[in-house]
């Protein structure tokens, strides 16, 4: 199985974190130790991102947060020291005082990722020990679906004693956990994606069979790629997975109506058991704001009787800069009307110029700004690209706790986002091609200085 | 700017005013030359050329400018003052300096009064010199720094005469987001051009002061714009506005098909962000420190004199002295010119081994 670079990094940052929580990190240390290198690093790098000046004691406490001795911490900095990710002030009171250079997440991942997998000698880094490789790549298929033993032992290419080992480290640090289906095939999941519903899924699966279970594994996937997928576009036999899903709480559903010539129609759009959506929580609303608001997007961008959403970010970012959209519309009513009765819009009847220059009448939402609508359409804005994972709530935890060791909060909004989607593929490869391209993007937008 | 001619006479004076310039907190380059341009083409003709550019970076405000008319001359010329208030209003310049050394400049004071400008002979340069207490050992600009400046120019004018001609003439005159994305393509061309070692760092650097300017304006203006809207509205700045970005985005599609035609598939669009990303992170950290970015474009100075003079090899960043700096404004003045030299490694345009130890 070959990983792609940001994802080894994802990955091992996950690893890292269960070990963290659980009593048996000293276990990964032995057999994973360049994996909870990459954690550490990945982490530390994220809490440090655009903190400016950070002086050794707040140093010493972040290395503390993330669970490291005092000589590790020194070492992962000699790293970042090499990467110019932080660069010594000088500071001959304070010698350990750096300054911040850390780069955006995403690139943090992806080279973390590329310099572990090959390892460097510049950096003092050997690559990941095929163990290690098997364990990333293990919670990497289980995080999208379970798979059965056999499946995964192929696919990871691993030796029996490997496999084994890789299950067992997977089960101590509680993100890889075996199942028995109800066709008694032996099959490995990971709790850790199912945000606070894993008992419940493991019971629903432990009774299917491992032919039932791809289905429904693969609309929980399309769910996740894409937030708020609407049921009446999957096809038959998903939709019948994700009905399925849908019982037993593994996708959470929110129905609109659009009127339609003979009265309305019901249109249901399906949400994975993210972190963020309140209803993760059991007591938690279903109809909050965020997944209201998506739904409703969605419902414009499928079902709109006339002129469909064609760019549904284009319309958060809209709504989020002016408040409003560009024109009244005569949908729009029946669009917003969920989301303006929950608290986020004021629906208003307005005239509106059409393109040819005629007066007409539609109706225009108004953002509510308050600090609530405001968080719930940021939200939308990061689901709303596909591949937002639950593993991206660890980064924005971090920054959370670096906040209060800093005492300065920070949106971070990037360890909100990452989007290491395998679907999301750079068009080039070669570099001089790349170069030529990067050239001829700077040509177009006015870098000709001759 | 250009460091051109070395039997210039005038030099020294030119010199003094910009260390004065400096010293008071301005960014300060010498005869910056008016071309003319016929049909976006540069042509031989010169309008005019003004003998010290200075630019000061304020938190809140735009830049303000100055331009100065230094000669060391004993006349006095109507014609030169009236001609120094329209060099002045080209470059939208806040104040200008009328400065003749040995001239008694009596006969000057009125006009110079009513068009706003201020005379100096060398008394009142002395005095000002003095009243403001300024330490002439901190002078950055002396005859042997103009002189290396002057061989590192001719050598980069050999190798790209068009780099040459844009950092000493039209860059003064673009749009901060055309002197942005064209600063940026000169850091990718410096990395192709073979030049001394020592005169490829010290124009890296050079480029890393011309570079600072309008990204501190990008950060200027990107100061109340929230966090998640940050990127896209960097992407419209950078692209000139909004309409402009939808001319370009079109242009890309067009591009984009004509290439794919040829079985070339490109995403333009997606180059173009990689860049944006970065230019992101460094305006991001300017918005962080934004009381401080209007230091950078001085430190950037101040490595690229440690260069000029032959002091070291790679810049030291203890040994920069700005002297209207406070410890703390110091501190992150360093941090955000690093935040610069580092953009410039990260794409491509620079060696981490050139940085600023």
């Amino acid at each position: 199985m070959n990983l792609d670079a940001a994802w080894v990094s994802l990955r091992s940052v996950e690893i890292q974190r269960c070990f963290s929580n659980s009593g048996s990190s000293e276990l990964a240390y032995i057999n994973l130790p360049q994996v909870m290198r990459i954690g550490h690093i990945a982490r530390l790098a994220n809490m440090l991102r655009r903190r400016g000046i950070v002086n050794g004691t707040s140093l010493g406490a972040l290395g503390a947060l993330l669970g490291m001795q005092p000589d590790t911490i020194e070492k992962h900095l000699k790293i970042m020291k090499a990467l110019t990710w932080v660069l010594s002030t000088n500071n001959k009171q304070d010698p350990a005082e750096v300054e911040d250079h850390v780069p955006r997440t995403s690139e943090v991942l992806s080279r973390l990722g590329q310099l572990f997998s090959t390892g460097s000698e510049e950096f003092g880094i050997s690559p990941l020990s095929k163990l290690e490789v098997s364990s990333v790549s293990a919670l990497h298929m289980c995080a999208r679906r379970p798979c059965s033993s056999e499946a995964m032992q192929s696919e990871l290419d691993a030796t029996p004693q490997t496999f084994q080992k890789v299950v067992g480290l997977g089960n101590a640090g509680k993100y890889l956990e075996a199942i028995e289906l109800s066709d008694k095939k032996k099959t490995l999941w990971s709790p850790i994606y199912y945000f606070n519903r894993h008992d419940t899924l493991r019971k629903f699966f432990q009774r299917q069979t491992y032919a039932e279970l791809a289905p429904i594994g693969e609309a929980i996937e399309v769910c996740a790629e894409k937030v708020g997928t609407p049921l009446q576009a999957l096809p038959v036999q998903q939709k019948n997975a994700a009905i399925a899903g849908m019982k037993v709480g593994a996708i959470v559903p929110i129905t609109l109506w659009m009127p339609s010539g003979d009265g309305k129609v019901d249109y249901t759009f399906l949400f994975p058991p993210l972190s963020k959506f309140e209803d993760s929580d059991p007591s938690g609303q279903i109809y909050e704001q965020p997944k209201v608001f998506l739904a409703s997007l969605r419902l414009g961008e499928y079902y709109a009787p006339t002129s469909k959403i064609k760019d549904p970010l284009d319309v958060v970012r809209r709504l989020l800069k002016d408040g409003k959209l560009g024109r009244p519309h005569s949908d729009a009513f029946d669009q917003y009307k969920v989301p303006a009765s929950r608290g986020l819009f004021k629906l208003k009847e307005e005239e509106g110029t059409s393109y040819w220059g005629n007066p007409y009448r539609g109706w225009m939402p108004y953002l509510i700004r308050s600090e609530e609508n405001i968080k719930a359409l940021q939200i939308v804005e990061s689901l709303i690209t596909p591949s937002s994972e639950r593993i991206s709530t660890t980064l924005s935890h971090d920054v959370e706790s670096a906040d209060n060791v800093f005492k300065q909060a920070l949106t971070c909004q990037e360890s909100l986002e990452f989007r290491g989607s395998p679907f999301v593929k750079d068009f080039i490869v070669d570099p001089e091609l790349e170069r030529e391209a990067q050239m001829m993007a700077l040509t177009i937008v006015g870098g000709t200085y001759e | 700017m250009s460091y051109e001619s070395l039997e210039d006479k005038d030099l020294e004076l030119k010199n003094r005013m910009m260390n004065l310039l400096w010293n008071l907190g301005w960014f300060a380059r010498p005869n910056v030359k008016l071309q003319r341009y016929q049909e976006g083409k540069r042509t031989t003709g010169l309008h005019t050329d003004i003998d010290v550019l200075a630019v000061r970076l304020l938190p809140l405000q735009n830049p303000i400018t100055a331009v100065c008319s230094a000669k060391s001359g004993k006349e006095s010329d109507s014609e030169q003052i009236f001609w120094l208030a329209g060099v002045r209003s080209y470059f939208g310049a806040n104040s200008a300096y009328y400065v003749r050394t040995h001239a008694s400049l009596r006969d000057a004071k009125t006009l110079c009064q009513k068009l706003d400008i201020i005379s100096l002979n060398d008394e009142q340069l002395q005095i000002m010199e003095q009243r403001l207490s300024l330490n002439p050992s901190s002078y950055p600009f002396d005859l042997e720094f103009y002189g290396r400046v002057h061989g590192f120019m001719e050598e980069l004018k050999k190798a790209k005469v068009g780099l040459y001609n844009y950092i000493s003439e039209k860059y003064w005159i673009d749009p901060f987001n055309n002197q942005l994305l064209r600063i940026v393509t000169a850091i990718h061309d410096v990395s192709q051009l073979t030049l001394t070692h020592e005169c490829s760092i010290f124009v890296k650097y050079y480029l890393s002061t011309l570079l600072a300017l309008p990204l501190q304006r990008m950060g200027h203006l990107l100061l109340t714009t929230p966090q998640n809207l940050l990127k896209t509205e960097l992407e419209t700045a950078l692209m000139g506005g909004e309409l402009a970005r939808l001319d370009k985005e079109r242009t890309f599609q067009i591009v984009e098909k004509a290439l794919a035609d040829s079985k070339k598939t490109i995403d333009l669009n997606a180059q173009l962000r990689k860049l944006a990303d970065e230019l992101y992170d460094v305006v991001l950290s300017m918005i962080d420190h934004y009381e401080q970015s209007v230091y950078i474009p001085r430190f950037l100075d101040a490595l690229t004199h440690q260069l000029a003079k032959g002091l070291e090899a790679t810049p030291r960043v203890e040994k920069v002295a700005l002297p209207d700096l406070s410890q703390n404004d110091w501190k992150y003045a360093a941090k955000l010119a690093r935040d610069v030299l580092l953009f410039m490694e990260r794409i491509g345009g620079m060696a981490k081994s050139e940085i600023a130890a």
